[in-house]
């Protein structure tokens, strides 16, 4: 196949996927004979054209694959449709939210301890249910063997993350303050 | 009069707020003033009239005791600080925030960026064959019963009907033909017996898995298909002592 084709087909698989897709699916879409390194250089075509300013969407890497998203400039027109339910997200939701990505897997005892012993169950049963956390075993030196949680991989496409590495290392949160002004 | 007290997320998140708005130094707190600023500001919450949740008051008095700990202290050098406890939370906390902040800030799914809406998962073919619910075979049972032959004169005799009968029956006909209409299986019935038993027995052999029932499309035919075969024996010898166990209930 010529490589001008081989773009098209790639850039169908994507439009057509409801996740992000990955350069192994769209490999055994293609066949062997295409190589990983020849659909990762064409990924990186498609997302720099459609990074231009002239399309209304771009092609993002998100949670271990590609996916055709809108640009946020637009979000101001889209979000007039309607169909679309914004996500939201209660300060306590983020607070739970960032240490179990940082600290996964932990139990909810865990996470109540480093938010000062706040009751953390309605929010965990928040994130359970918007599928961004789930169960992902137990802790077995723990009275009560509790369970524990971890982000999913809706999480990382909700946040527009390609993997939990993506995160950026919790050390940088945590610089004092005066270093941080400098 | 109206106070403004500023909400918090919890006993740390109040700290926190108490160190930057004195400018205290996060790795020397002092201790005895930030206790003082923390409980004004819980009696304010209860002049208020706010229900303070008990994790302020435990923190409360983790300050105290780490106020008497200080006071108690002899050699700063050699001890360790009564605060290390406290500031490490803090420092942890506050950094959770800060990432949170981060997440906030990315363009986040449904709210800065969009996808196209996914595609419809199942077939049309698919959607129409909507597995039954209990209530849905009762409505049929009304339907039926308006069909069924009014005798023009009555003769009332006790009728021996038996769940377990139908059971077998339903087992033996699905069985020949792995599927059947529900109309087909209770063609000629004699009595509303009987189609009480056939419907429990149907629900029964749901219950147990032995059968599924779809319906194409609303009011259409409802079909009866077989799902486990191999278990049959087993089944039946369920299904006897079921019908012993409602015998027993009955005497």
């Amino acid at each position: 196949m010529e490589r001008e084709e081989l773009r098209k087909v790639i850039e169908g698989i994507i439009f057509v996927s409801d996740e992000p897709v990955d350069e192994k699916t769209i490999q055994k879409v293609l066949g062997d004979s295409i190589d990983l390194s020849t659909i990762k250089g064409i990924l990186q075509e498609l997302q720099l054209e459609y990074s231009s300013p002239l399309h209304g969407f771009e092609l993002v890497e998100v949670a271990g694959g590609y996916q055709f998203r809108t640009k946020k400039e637009l979000g101001a027109w889209i979000r007039k449709l309607e169909k679309f339910q914004p996500q939201r997200f209660s300060r306590s939701a983020m607070e739970v939210l960032s240490i179990i990505a940082y600290k996964q897997p932990v139990t909810r005892a865990e996470i109540e301890a480093m938010r000062g012993g706040i009751d953390s169950s309605g929010v965990l049963k928040t994130l359970l249910m918007k599928k961004l956390i789930k169960t992902s075993g137990r802790k077995r030196d723990a009275p009560g063997r509790p369970f524990t949680y971890s982000t999913t991989k809706k999480f990382l496409e909700v946040f527009g993350l390609k993997d939990l590495s993506d995160l950026p290392p919790i050390e940088e949160f945590m610089k004092r303050e005066e270093e941080t002004e400098i | 009069m109206k106070i403004n007290l500023p909400f918090f997320e919890g006993p740390l998140d109040l700290l926190l707020y108490l160190i930057k708005k004195n400018e205290f130094d996060i790795f020397d707190i002092p201790i005895s003033r930030i206790t003082q600023e923390y409980l004004e500001y819980l009696v304010s919450m209860e002049k208020l009239n706010m229900e303070i949740a008990t994790e302020f008051i435990v923190m409360a008095a983790k300050l105290l005791q780490i106020k008497v700990m200080m006071l108690l202290r002899e050699n700063e050098e050699d001890e360790e600080d009564p605060r290390q406890e406290l500031v490490s939370t803090l420092i942890s906390y506050q950094a959770f925030k800060e990432v949170a902040d981060f997440l906030l800030s990315r363009e986040i799914l449904n709210r800065d960026v969009f996808l196209k809406p996914p595609l419809k998962k199942k077939t049309e073919e698919e959607e129409i064959w909507t597995e039954l619910s209990p209530s849905d075979l009762m409505l049929l049972m009304k339907d039926i019963l308006k069909r069924m032959k009014k005798p023009s004169f009555q003769e009332i005799e006790i009728e021996k009907v038996s769940v377990v009968e139908k059971i077998k029956l339903i087992i033996e006909r699905t069985s020949e033909r792995q599927t059947m209409s529900f109309e087909e299986l209770v063609e000629g019935i004699s009595s509303l017996m009987h189609l009480i038993a056939f419907i429990l027995a149907i629900l029964e052999l749901m219950r147990l898995q032995i059968i599924k029932v779809v319906q194409m499309r609303p009011f259409g035919k409802i079909m009866i298909y077989r799902t486990e075969k191999k278990f049959e024996e087993e089944v039946l010898k369920g299904i006897e002592e079921y019908g012993e166990r409602r015998t027993q209930e009955s005497n």
